[in-house]
């Protein structure tokens, strides 16, 4: 097995990655004993796997993500919530609330009505490309307040970071409650909106250069002149952001900073 | 022989812009120039100058029009009004929508389709100024515009014409050149998988002046190819 | 004129931060975005420029032609001026025939040129009753990020200014009228709107100056109403920005 890239190389479609025996995993397809990549993206490569994550993308979903949908249309007994997808979603009104709801006697418009944003998850994808969300579990539940904003859904993992240190980071130093959908939505409540949104927009543009905690961390330190209470880094240790990529626990992502998290 | 008014465009075995037979305009490419599209690309061949943008996967407008099995590329290539001297009244015409079509053809043969059905990719090129091989920078312009945009391809698809002047095979024919050339050739080819993706010609060639011209055309894309590459990482390299 | 899907947390957000004196990039109220204008960038057109008004970008170009005069005006050259908001700029624009908004552009832009007498129509005569010298400004949105009209004014007035023309010379072209707009946000009034901002209401108003102070233009779009006072306040902004606005353009 050779490498022709390193690790953190910035490859575009059809670039050749490496021969031989590989273990493969995302953005790479095989042409006879060569291994290519199949997108613009950033190498991860560890003794014989190699995947390539993407750098840009729209959201596409998949089951058990938690999203921040935005109700589009009401119909009798569903909500039509927009994902910032090309796809969209559906929510019964059984998976919508915990409560028994007389369809004959309510008008579900009043539960969830057309523009409200609420945190949801994805039960399934149907062949129609169809999302089923539901709404009972934890962490889940409809957005009042604060400000949204929308980034790039590939540049998620980055902004939660591994086991969610880097979102928990944002959230001390902001006095901020933040919900990252993995549809790119991200709902910020607090004392420092401002600040929360400037510190995820840098994270969406740095997102693929190495020390980006370190540099998020210097920059909400400056600007609010406080210290981080995370540890810092111990100097030479291994990047983490790069397996930051798989941490998709529901709990890290769907949390304000009242619930417990690991 | 030469051009309408009898003026050679060859002389003392040169081009009159002073290029050799193989050699391609200068070209500039940068990758990621719009802020709202999802993927975009700048390209300069020569006088030639293109501005694709890319939005997808996107839901599919008219939904009647979605495929059930793979993403509908629906592609727009348009001239600017003021790209060329005499202006050119806005709106489709039909050299703009076979274009569209060829342009279309030549990338969804390197884009994951399937992986992206029941939804729509929008690809629009539009020509800020033209001296011939729009339609060529054109598609040199999409395939960065949509690798920018993260979609999925098999390989790059790089783009350029040959064509033939005072009985002479030449690649990258400027404007002068192709309004009063003999044969224009527009290939496209991704370099990789050395697949021609798209392939015009009119005009009259012999047998071998065609195989000339289309290993010229192909020596080109190759060329340009690295180009493409090397502005997508660029882009990323210091932000 | 955006169609985006926009969550009431958004909209609201744009409300509550106004009740405060603010504005989600940090701008004053009458602050408008930085201004980029670059002149004589495409080459085939006979005059061109391209603005950035923050983002929001605008691409013009200038042709010159020939035609018969209209026949109620022999001594006179004609204008045309057609805006397009490409699809290519906004995901939310479709393509097709021109919509209401790319015609709204196309004429709100056309009155403030035509009305401020910006170009010499006189000095456009070849041959009185028979020929004279058409002018077609045509712009181009490249980048959407809210208020089109003010960006594409300024292109189109600003490719007029960089127009020539072998037979002509340089086209007469003596004032640059600014447009400058509006829009309101319960009871206050923002000029130069982004995107989010146009995406959080409807309410819009447009008021154009030419170069000794007049007012030659004016556009209320969307369906909320203004009183008096407030049209009045606008003019009144518009008025002291216009002028530092129009330095902008040599």
């Amino acid at each position: 097995m050779t490498l022709k890239i390193k690790n953190r190389d910035i490859v575009v479609p059809g670039e050749l990655l490496g021969t031989g025996d590989l273990l493969l995993g995302e953005g790479t397809y095989k042409r006879g004993k060569n291994v290519h990549s199949n997108i613009l993206g950033l190498v991860d490569s560890k003794e014989n796997f190699i995947k390539v994550i993407a750098l840009n993308g729209r959201y596409i979903p998949k089951p058990k993500d938690v999203v921040i949908g935005v109700v589009k249309d009401i119909s009798f007994s569903h909500w039509s919530l927009d994902l910032n997808s090309a796809y969209g979603g559906v929510l019964t009104v059984a998976n919508g609330t915990d409560y028994f709801v007389n369809l004959d006697d309510e008008d579900i418009s009043k539960i969830y009505g057309i523009g409200d944003a609420i945190v949801a998850k994805i039960l399934n994808v149907s062949k129609a490309m169809n999302a089923g969300l539901t709404m009972k579990d934890r962490g889940l539940y409809k957005l009042s307040g604060g400000r949204i904003i929308t980034i790039t859904s590939t540049k998620v993992p980055r902004v939660i970071g591994r086991k969610g240190t880097m979102v928990q980071m944002i959230k001390d130093m902001t006095g901020c409650k933040i919900t990252v959908g993995q549809n790119g939505r991200v709902w910020i409540s607090g004392d420092n909106e401002e600040l929360a949104v400037e510190a995820i927009k840098l994270i969406e543009s740095k997102a693929h250069t190495p020390g980006l905690t370190e540099n998020i961390r210097k920059f909400l330190e400056k600007s609010t002149g406080n210290k981080s209470s995370l540890q810092p880094k111990p100097v030479g240790s291994k990047e983490p952001e790069a397996e930051s990529v798989e941490s998709k626990e529901p709990e890290a992502e769907a949390e304000e900073s009242k619930e417990a998290e690991e | 022989m030469g051009t309408s008014k009898g003026e050679a465009l060859i002389v003392d075995g040169k081009r009159l812009d002073g290029r050799k037979f193989d050699e391609l305009r200068p070209i500039k490419i940068e990758a990621g120039v719009l802020e709202q599209a999802d993927g975009s690309a700048y390209v300069e061949m020569g006088g030639s100058h293109v501005l694709a943008a890319v939005y997808g996967p996107v839901e599919m407008h008219p939904r009647h029009k979605m495929l059930p099995d793979r993403v509908v590329l629906q592609t727009q290539y348009e001239m600017a009004p003021f790209s060329v001297p005499d202006r050119k009244r806005p709106g489709p015409d039909r050299r703009s929508k076979e274009i569209a079509k060829v342009t279309k053809e030549a990338l969804e043969s390197v884009i994951y389709v399937e992986d992206y059905a029941q939804s729509a990719i929008r690809l629009h090129i539009e020509i800020l100024q033209a001296d011939a091989g729009t339609r060529v920078t054109g598609l040199t312009a999409a395939s960065v515009a949509l690798a920018d945009a993260g979609i999925k391809m098999r390989d790059m698809v790089a783009a350029c014409a040959s064509g033939k002047i005072d009985d002479t095979i030449v690649l990258d024919l400027n404007g002068i050149e192709d309004n009063t050339g003999q044969a224009d050739l527009p290939v496209a080819y991704a370099a990789g998988l050395d697949e021609i993706t798209l392939l015009q010609m009119d005009g009259l060639m012999t047998e071998d002046e065609f195989e000339k011209g289309l290993k010229y055309a192909i020596d080109g894309c190759k060329t340009i190819y690295e180009l493409q590459k090397d502005a997508l990482k660029r882009r990323y390299k210091n932000e | 004129m955006s169609r985006a899907i926009v969550s009431k947390i958004e909209k609201a957000n744009v409300l509550a931060l106004a009740e405060e004196g603010k504005r989600l990039d940090g701008r004053k109220f009458d602050e408008i975005r930085p201004i980029t204008i670059e002149t004589g960038l495409y080459a085939r057109a006979k005059g061109s420029a391209n603005v950035k008004l923050g983002t929001m970008e605008v691409a013009a170009g200038v042709s010159i032609g020939t035609m018969e005069p209209y026949p109620d005006s022999p001594d006179s050259g004609t204008l045309s001026v057609t805006a397009e908001l490409t699809p290519m700029s906004y995901e939310h624009f479709s393509m097709g025939p021109p919509s209401d908004d790319d015609i709204e552009l196309s004429r709100v832009v056309d009155r403030g040129i035509r009305e401020s007498k910006a170009i010499e129509m006189d000095k456009l005569v070849v041959e009185s009753g028979v020929e004279v010298r058409s002018v077609f400004v045509d712009l181009w949105t490249l980048n959407y990020a809210g208020n089109p009209i003010d960006a594409a004014s300024l292109a189109g007035v600003a490719a007029l200014h960089n127009a020539e023309d072998e037979e002509l010379g340089k086209l007469p072209v003596v004032k640059k009228p600014i447009a400058n707009t509006f829009i309101k946000i319960g009871e206050h009034i923002l000029l130069d709107p982004s995107l989010e901002e146009e995406k959080a209401l409807e309410a819009r108003f447009t008021v154009t100056l030419e170069d000794t102070g007049n007012v030659c233009a004016m556009q209320k779009a969307g369906s909320s109403n203004w009183t008096t006072d407030e049209i009045l306040a606008c003019v009144k902004i518009a008025a002291k920005h216009s002028k530092e606005t129009r330095k902008l353009l040599k």
